[in-house]
């Protein structure tokens, strides 16, 4: 049987961005894998939300190896596509390096070091299980704006990622 | 009886009793509200350098626990703790005595899907005002219960099937035997009211499925009240062995698990010699004096809040959709 790589991987993405981002700031900074209600919501969030996932290219024969052990089994490349949210409230202050960022400023730094830490990542500390994670990585960030209704700063992207979908 | 509660201009629960005399759109429902479960949250990071082996997930993430966004199957009590979030126990509500006005839009409609039939339908229930639910049996007691929200369920009688005769005595069994060829497949649910100085031992339904002796049990254990009638409405269809529902009594949820013989397919029960429903059984731990009435075994009708109106003193408008409904014909054709 396949390992569980879907909510693996899903997992891995979102404990791995929170754990860069909160050691990098002062004060907290929410991760969630779906849109919080609002009694659930808090400010900065980061929302990862897969969007597609599918089959991508076929090993030759099917055949693969995996892992450190090179267990033998049948596989795959296998894409999943994640839409990556950032929301921040208008009142919303981090502290960075001494600094006090709000709002646009805040939107920015967390833009560019989200991208950081996603193509950074280190799979095997975040991982439940062992991975094979190909190639990954973020499209440009979208959609930056200000949504007046709700008083928040926003942004999303697109991340891509391929892994080796293994089964013996 | 609900006192020192403003009822309005209107009185909006005296008119509904003066109506209940004239008109069956007054309607007693039973309020339903799902358990909420724990969420899954993550805290911890595996950084041995061993993936899937190891230590495991040991070391604390920075910042605050990462929401995963869906939730667990725990509905136990639990504090901020590896892989834990905070979480009160909320289990489901099902709290009956709620009474309401109905006024249907489309009591049923039909949709045909790519592999049965779905009936659905929308009403408007007007009910008192919120003071006035929450200061009613079960709903003042439990902290559970604070306003109607939408996705509440409101469990309607739709039709009775099968209505016992009340009973008074001295009893530690009450057994109702119905006739011959009984049919059950269109019975959803048993509702009855009982006030006994005793204690709820079980309900169980037997029948006869293609000949063969098939039963339904839910056991518990319930003191009750001997001056105050308690009700009791529990499932039919599709339960299995240890299956549980809540009962309450004075906002405090008792639990019954099913115990089941032979396959115990309400739907299967037709209604000729060989497949049909036989006895409804309500018993005690022990003989004691026992009051039963309003005793029904009844096709439900589940409406789902989409919408409320608040009227603040006087009453509450609920626009409510059903969405689960069955073609009963279907049930009994494909068992």
């Amino acid at each position: 049987m396949a390992k569980d790589y879907l909510n693996v991987i899903e997992r891995a993405l979102m404990m791995g961005i929170s754990d860069k981002i909160n050691t990098d700031v002062t004060g907290d900074i929410h991760v969630y894998g779906h849109f919080p209600s609002t009694e659930d919501v808090k400010f900065p969030a980061v929302i990862v939300q897969l969007v597609s996932t599918g089959f991508d290219e076929q090993f030759f024969g099917q055949n693969s190896t995996f892992g450190a052990a090179g267990t033998s089994g049948t596989g795959e490349v296998y894409g999943t596509a994640y839409a990556v949210h950032i929301l921040i409230d208008k009142d919303t202050e981090i502290t960075i390096s001494g600094n006090k960022y709000k709002q646009r400023r805040l939107l920015n730094w967390m833009m560019l070091n989200i991208a950081n830490y996603v193509v950074d990542i280190d799979w095997s500390v975040y991982e439940e299980e062992e991975l094979e994670v190909l190639d990954r990585g973020l499209d440009s960030w979208n959609d930056i704006g200000f949504l007046e209704e709700f008083e928040w700063y926003g942004a999303t992207a697109q991340f891509m990622l391929h892994f080796k979908n293994h089964r013996t | 009886m609900v006192n020192n509660v403003k009822l309005g201009t209107i009185n909006m629960p005296k008119l509904m009793r003066n109506l209940s005399n004239r008109t069956r759109q007054v309607r007693d429902l039973v309020f339903h509200r799902d358990a909420i479960y724990s969420k899954a949250v993550g805290t911890k990071k595996d950084a041995d350098g061993s993936p899937g082996a190891g230590g495991g997930r040991t070391t604390d993430l920075a910042g605050p626990a990462v929401s995963f966004g869906y939730e667990t199957s725990t509905n136990t009590t639990q504090a901020t703790g590896t892989d834990q979030a905070y979480h009160l126990s909320t289990p489901a509500l099902h709290l009956p005595g709620l009474t309401a006005l109905q006024s249907p839009v489309i009591s049923r409609s039909g949709k045909l899907e790519q592999s049965g039939h779905r009936i659905t339908g929308a009403c408007t229930f007007y009910l008192p005002s919120l003071d006035y639910i929450r200061a009613l049996d079960n709903f003042s007691e439990t902290t559970q219960f604070d306003e109607i929200e939408t996705y509440d369920k409101l469990l309607d009688i739709e039709r009775v099937i099968i209505n016992p005769d009340d009973y008074t005595g001295t009893t530690a069994s009450k057994v109702y035997t119905f006739s011959d060829k009984q049919p059950g497949y269109e019975i959803d649910r048993v509702q009855f009211k009982i006030k006994t100085s005793g204690t709820l031992d079980y309900i169980l339904l037997t029948g006869n499925e293609d000949s063969s002796a098939t039963t339904l049990k839910w056991d518990g254990n319930l003191a009750l009240s001997s001056s105050v009638f308690t009700t009791i409405d529990l499932p039919i269809t599709d339960i299995v062995a240890s299956d549980t529902t809540l009962v309450y009594k004075d906002g405090v949820a008792s639990t019954f698990t099913a115990a089941v013989t032979g396959s115990f397919n309400i739907n299967k029960l037709y209604g000729d010699s060989n497949n049909e429903l036989s006895s409804l059984t309500i018993a005690l731990t022990g003989s004691a004096s026992v009051e039963l009435k309003d005793i029904y075994l009844y096709k439900s009708a589940e409406w789902r809040v989409e919408n409320i109106k608040d009227y603040r003193d006087e009453y509450i408008e609920i626009g409510a959709l059903r969405l689960r409904g069955e073609r009963t014909s279907l049930r009994r054709a494909n068992g």
